[in-house]
């Protein structure tokens, strides 16, 4: 750079900026059409039947195979029909959850929600109030030691 | 190096790690700007060996868990933003002396080593995930890009304001350390 003149320096930094937003805008527009997509095959039919398991991480796990809401809601919504849960809303982030049925995260412990996909068990990638819930799926929370990488699967 | 510079940049470091670990809004962080500005003060070698370090304490202690695979990734990416503010330092005639064109060039440099930083995190996540789930290496990283495509914009645009105080904490830092 130092033997760049003054206008070659200009025409480089002309370059980054229209690449950094030629790159942001395409992810954005990406993610935009990703998400429609998404958000409109799971609000097909009017009611969606899920499956959630709750494992309190002393070997008791809870399912609640079957339950149906009312499409469009977030996984945050269906956990709270079948469980009692607290949580605290982080601007920008979304719902983070505190306790369920009373076990709260607690050191290195917290709740961790999972999704069955093709590929197995799916962290949870967003929020669970951003994670609006689709038909015949499966979701898992896991109260895990988070102190351990990778983070453990359901069993 | 002198006395004062070593003070210096423990601090830094300190206040680096602290930030980074404090309950922080996602993808709005202060590593970056004072990586570059490092860099652009004590050289390239420094700059990149503050950012490398804090990313390393990062990737064991942060609020968000541990970076696991990513933190090499993390670690050569904020190293980067280091050595290039170094790069950058070797281009200005005088650090002492802000201008309105100094600062512009550095925010779209900050701007375009944020995109790079969030590529290069975004492919270590990638890896892991394709690890961890078997799904193939290109689909996980072109799926991280996508979901990350928000995260990546807040990343971006913050650390371009952020970057416009630039080239006033190197005077600052140039001046402390005389």
């Amino acid at each position: 750079m130092k033997t760049l003149s003054i206008k070659k320096k200009t025409y480089v930094l002309t370059v980054l900026a229209l690449l950094v937003w030629g790159i942001l805008a395409s992810l954005l527009a990406g993610y935009y059409y990703y998400s429609y997509g998404d958000v409109l095959s799971k609000t097909q039919k009017p009611i969606v039947t899920v499956n959630i398991g709750i494992d309190y991480g002393n070997g008791t796990v809870i399912w609640h195979n079957g339950t149906s809401v009312m499409s469009g809601g977030t996984l945050l919504n269906v956990t709270m029909l079948v469980a009692e849960v607290k949580y605290t809303l982080w601007p920008g982030a979304g719902a983070f959850v505190d306790s369920i049925d009373d076990l709260a995260n607690s050191g290195s412990y917290y709740w961790m929600w999972w999704m069955y996909t093709t590929f197995g068990w799916s962290q949870g990638q967003v929020a669970c109030d951003r994670y609006i819930i689709g038909d015949n799926e499966t979701y898992y929370w896991y109260y895990e030691d988070t102190s351990i990488t990778p983070l453990p699967f359901p069993p | 190096m002198n006395t004062r510079q070593i003070a210096l940049l423990s601090i830094l470091t300190a206040l680096s790690v602290a930030i980074q670990l404090a309950p922080r809004l996602p993808n709005i962080e202060s590593t970056s700007l004072i990586s570059f500005t490092v860099g652009v003060v004590f050289g390239s070698l420094t700059g990149a060996f503050l950012g490398a370090l804090v990313m390393f304490a990062n990737g064991y202690l942060s609020f968000w868990g541990l970076a696991g695979l990513n933190m090499p990734f993390q670690m050569v990416g904020m190293g980067m933003i280091g050595l290039v503010g170094g790069l950058y330092g070797k281009t200005i005639k005088e650090i002492d002396v802000v201008s309105g064109k100094n600062i512009v060039e550095v925010v779209i440099l900050g701007a375009f080593l944020t995109l790079i930083y969030d590529i290069l995190t975004n492919f270590g996540f990638a890896v892991q995930l394709s690890l961890v789930t078997g799904a193939s290496l290109w689909l996980a990283f072109v799926g991280v890009l996508i979901t990350g495509a928000v995260f990546a914009f807040i990343h971006v645009t913050s650390n371009a304001f952020l970057f416009m105080i630039a080239m006033p904490l190197a005077k600052v830092m140039r001046q402390l350390t005389r």
